[in-house]
């Protein structure tokens, strides 16, 4: 069996040397040609000819594909070579940005999360609530609306990568490592750009760990994998080397005359007495019309953040994803600070992995017991998210937490 | 399943793999058919015995042809068939638009019939495959074909999925005596199907797909815009129109290509037509064709008083046009190509004697073309507008430059034009040539990878469907 094998693979090794060395275009099967040319003639002879002619094909093709995928990754890198290709799409994102790398070895303390974090979190008050206890601070809220956990920690690195040099603490809204995406950003250039090799790698391990079903497990990972191939085909990006530089002016409708999100370090408010459109219009409304029903949602959360946790819950959970993470920020020379929130929804096993000492440093705002004020209405724009007031209330106490801990520690090192 | 998702290029892997590595004939269209019906089951298992029944209607009528006397008998048993496939076609695709149409004309004189329309989906390219399969009774029954004794066969020119959705349609002439055969893998032109998909989902991603953002933009509501920017969108159509269908088709033509069997081009740079009967030469060919065989002729064609033949081909115009679906617009589409043609064919009487003048062909060389893309136009307007106040307001504004709409489009994007009609031009003066055979294997393969690096950047990340699958 050996030998047959043995066998087999010389006169596959044959045929590829005699393809590679004779001529390319017009290969034939057929036992003459170049190998009677290198004295294999007689050897060859004994091949099977139908076999040698199979053999011949899946050569021939396979090296065929091959000098495709090489070609293909050159003309990919002549492509990255032509533009410089932006890590976020959003034109609104991408000001906050370029407004961080011009002004990023002035801040100290970075926020990174979702809406609620970028809603929530206003590091002017921050600043100010720190400098009264002794810890001047000067913090920039790096957070982005819709951003999971996978998302925001590709665009912390995106961040991170130019190297702010004074930074000391960052601070990351705890989350579910959440593998799905709305099916409405399928395939958007957004949800594309975080596709890098690290995140879906991550990515990947949240989806095999998860408690989904084996069907949904699949279909998530062909997604992921899809946006993979689609970021590293540069999908969507072509006409990025037509545009011009992306205009400073025209803020948000949002932003009221002097006072635009770059002032408030990327902080964005929500307040009613803002011009409301969209969504955002829609939200406030649905909670106005439901504004009796707070009460209830109160007491859920708390209900919820009481409830045991399981062990399947924590092992779904993707704690490598946090470890590494935590490495990163570190690596840049900063602690991770984990937040969670005030938001509309208990987060039982995220507290329990504060407990039992994963995360780090965790500052838990979303318990209505311990502070019942960010769960109430007049500081509420909607049902998950805080108003101007309710944000400066949370800062304010976020603030205060972590210089409780800043004094902890200065007094355990004294110790 | 389409033809740009990375899941038809996996399916597609698969087919092709085992399609060559299977030894027999009948195998390999054993795995076609499979491979048929699971691409087309994937829009929607339930349309499969629409198919189903459709093939075996047709097949048996076929061999029912071959066994009856001539004339009273033959003749029942191709009525049966059509009223079978247009029976099919009529609910499906017009069933409600008749309803509805009944209802609104009762509603005019003043009765309310109480007519309720059916919450119908419509099967993805009913239109394709029925014509297809009819065109294969109506030839037997003529006698142009000797029915086909093999159901497996039969089935697969009816569901063959590289044309099953959106064409060409196949003539079962031509197909038939394709299946007879085992493909021969050597005689696969490999590098010029491949080239030739590469060509057909540039047609559709790069161009069509990247227009349809503008065109969407301005027919979503066209009187905020001004003359310029209609004009703009209606280009931009024009252009996304043809890439969107003739690159289906040029994937189509590949994709069989790959496995050995040969469709009808059904498209031969219309865009550079002379006159409108040219235009329908080169235009959605399968299609003109199968109307001029199956319905222009047999209504008498060319043949009788000036007045018939201008009927036949108003007649076989405005059907065309319904072809494309249940609505006024499609009817007017159609309608207006048959005023066309037959302001063509009149024109062509009265100007007999002065056709061979240089300055008549010298004239007509340059006016031809562009009084044809007006012309064209002008009917897509109508094909492609969601009101008929839209309509009305861009065909004022196509043709008398009167707007009221102040919003502009980047005009910049008349600029894309310019490359776009020199490599159609380029591809016009190279078509048919075989130099992508002669390219090296060793040079073709880097190059297309390369080609796709650079091909695929230029896709629009939102998702778009082939217009004629709606057809």
């Amino acid at each position: 069996m050996t030998r047959g094998c043995t066998s087999r693979i010389i006169r596959v090794a044959e045929l590829v040397g005699c393809k590679l060395l004779g001529n390319w275009t017009t290969w034939n099967y057929h036992g003459t040609g170049c190998f009677r040319s290198y004295g294999l003639h007689s050897r060859i002879l004994q091949v099977n000819q139908g076999e040698s002619r199979a053999l011949g094909h899946t050569c021939r093709i396979g090296l065929l594909i091959g000098l495709a995928v090489v070609g293909f990754f050159l003309g990919s890198a002549a492509f990255e070579s032509l533009g410089n290709f932006s890590f976020f799409q959003d034109p609104r994102i991408q000001r906050k940005v370029d407004h961080f790398k011009v002004q990023k070895d002035a801040y100290d303390v970075l926020f990174f999360g979702s809406s609620h974090v970028l809603r929530g979190i206003a590091p002017n008050v921050f600043d100010r609530e720190m400098g009264k206890l002794g810890y001047p601070v000067e913090s920039f809220n790096c957070a982005f609306w819709g951003m999971l956990p996978h998302e925001a920690n590709a665009s912390m690195r995106s961040i991170l990568s130019l190297r702010p040099r004074n930074l000391k603490f960052a601070f990351i809204e705890l989350g579910w490592w959440d593998a799905h995406i709305n099916e409405k950003n399928h395939y958007t250039l957004r949800t594309i750009v975080w596709h890098d090799f690290e995140e879906t790698l991550s990515v990947l391990n949240s989806i095999v760990i998860s408690r989904e079903s084996l069907l949904e497990k699949l279909e998530l990972v062909g997604l992921h994998i899809g946006h993979f191939f689609a970021r590293a085909a540069h999908l969507g990006r072509g006409f990025e080397l037509f545009k011009r530089e992306p205009s400073s002016g025209g803020d948000h409708e949002m932003d009221g005359p002097g006072s635009t999100f770059l002032a408030r370090e990327g902080f964005e408010p929500l307040d009613a007495s803002m011009e409301l459109e969209g969504h955002f219009a829609a939200r406030h409304i649905e909670f106005l019309q439901t504004i009796e029903s707070q009460a209830k949602r109160v007491e859920r959360i708390e209900t919820e953040n009481r409830r045991k946790v399981t062990a399947e819950e924590i092992g779904a959970y993707n704690r490598r994803a946090l470890r590494r993470q935590k490495a990163i920020i570190e690596a840049y020379g900063a602690q991770p600070i984990y937040v969670i929130p005030m938001r509309n929804s208990g987060s039982p096993v995220l507290l329990r992995l504060g407990k039992e000492g994963f995360v780090p440093v965790l500052f838990s705002l979303n318990d209505p017991v311990k502070y019942p004020h960010l769960h109430d209405v007049a500081n509420l724009f909607d049902a998950d998210h805080p108003n101007a007031t309710g944000a400066a209330r949370q800062t304010t106490l976020l603030a205060q937490l972590f210089a409780a801990y800043l004094s902890s520690l200065s007094s355990k090192s004294e110790e | 399943m389409l033809f740009t998702e990375p899941l038809f290029f996996a399916f597609f892997l698969l087919i092709f793999g085992l399609y060559w590595a299977l030894p027999t004939n009948r195998s390999r269209k054993v795995l076609l058919l499979a491979g048929s019906y699971v691409f087309y089951g994937a829009w929607d298992w339930r349309f499969l015995f629409l198919i189903l029944a459709s093939t075996s209607v047709d097949f048996l009528v076929g061999l029912l042809l071959s066994h009856s006397k001539p004339k009273g008998g033959r003749r029942l048993w191709l009525v049966m068939s059509l009223i079978a496939n247009l029976g099919i076609l009529g609910f499906f695709k017009y069933f409600n638009f008749f309803v509805a149409s009944t209802q609104d004309l009762l509603s005019l004189v003043g009765f309310d019939p109480g007519l309720r329309t059916l919450s119908i989906i419509l099967p993805v390219g009913i239109s394709f495959f029925t014509f297809q399969s009819m065109s294969y009774t109506i030839d037997v029954y003529r006698g142009k074909l000797i029915p086909i004794r093999s159901f497996l066969d039969f089935s697969l020119f009816v569901a063959f999925f590289p044309q099953l959705v959106a064409g060409p349609i196949v003539r079962a002439s031509s197909f038939l005596p394709q299946l007879r055969q085992k493909r021969s893998f050597s005689s696969v032109r490999v590098k010029a199907m491949l080239f030739l998909f590469l060509v057909g989902y540039v047609k559709k991603v790069c161009l069509a797909d990247n227009f349809a953002v503008l065109v969407d933009q301005v027919f979503r509501d066209p009187a905020i815009y001004d003359a310029k920017s209609v004009w703009l969108s209606m280009l931009s159509y024009t252009l996304q129109l043809y890439g969107d269908f003739s690159g289906y088709s040029d994937m189509a033509v590949a994709t069989a290509g790959l496995l050995g069997y040969e469709l009808t081009i059904n498209f031969k740079h219309p865009y550079f037509s002379g006159n409108l009967s040219e235009f329908w030469t080169r235009w959605h060919v399968s299609l003109s064709t199968w109307l001029r065989d199956y319905l222009y002729i047999p209504m008498g064609g060319s043949r009788g008083t000036r007045v018939q033949v201008l009927r036949n081909l108003f007649v076989t115009m405005i059907l065309g046009g319904l072809w494309h679906g249940a609505g006024l617009n499609f009817m007017l589409y159609g309608a207006i190509h048959g005023v066309g043609l037959v302001i063509h064919r009149t024109h062509v009487g009265l100007t007999q004697g002065i056709r061979n003048k240089r300055s008549y062909r010298i004239v007509f060389f340059i006016l031809g073309p562009v009084v044809t893309m007006y012309v064209f136009m002008a009917s897509l307007l109508v094909f492609r507008s969601e009101s008929v106040e839209g309509a009305l307001y861009m065909l004022r504004a196509y043709a008398f430059l009167g707007t009221d709409g102040e919003a502009s489009l980047d005009l910049r994007v008349f600029l894309i034009f310019i490359p776009v009609l020199i490599i159609h031009g380029l591809t016009y003066r190279f078509a048919g040539s075989r130099w992508v055979d002669r390219v090296p294997g060793w040079l073709f393969a880097p190059a297309y990878g390369f080609l796709i690096a650079f091909i695929l950047p230029f896709i629009p990340v939102s998702y778009k469907p082939f217009i004629y699958f709606q057809f």
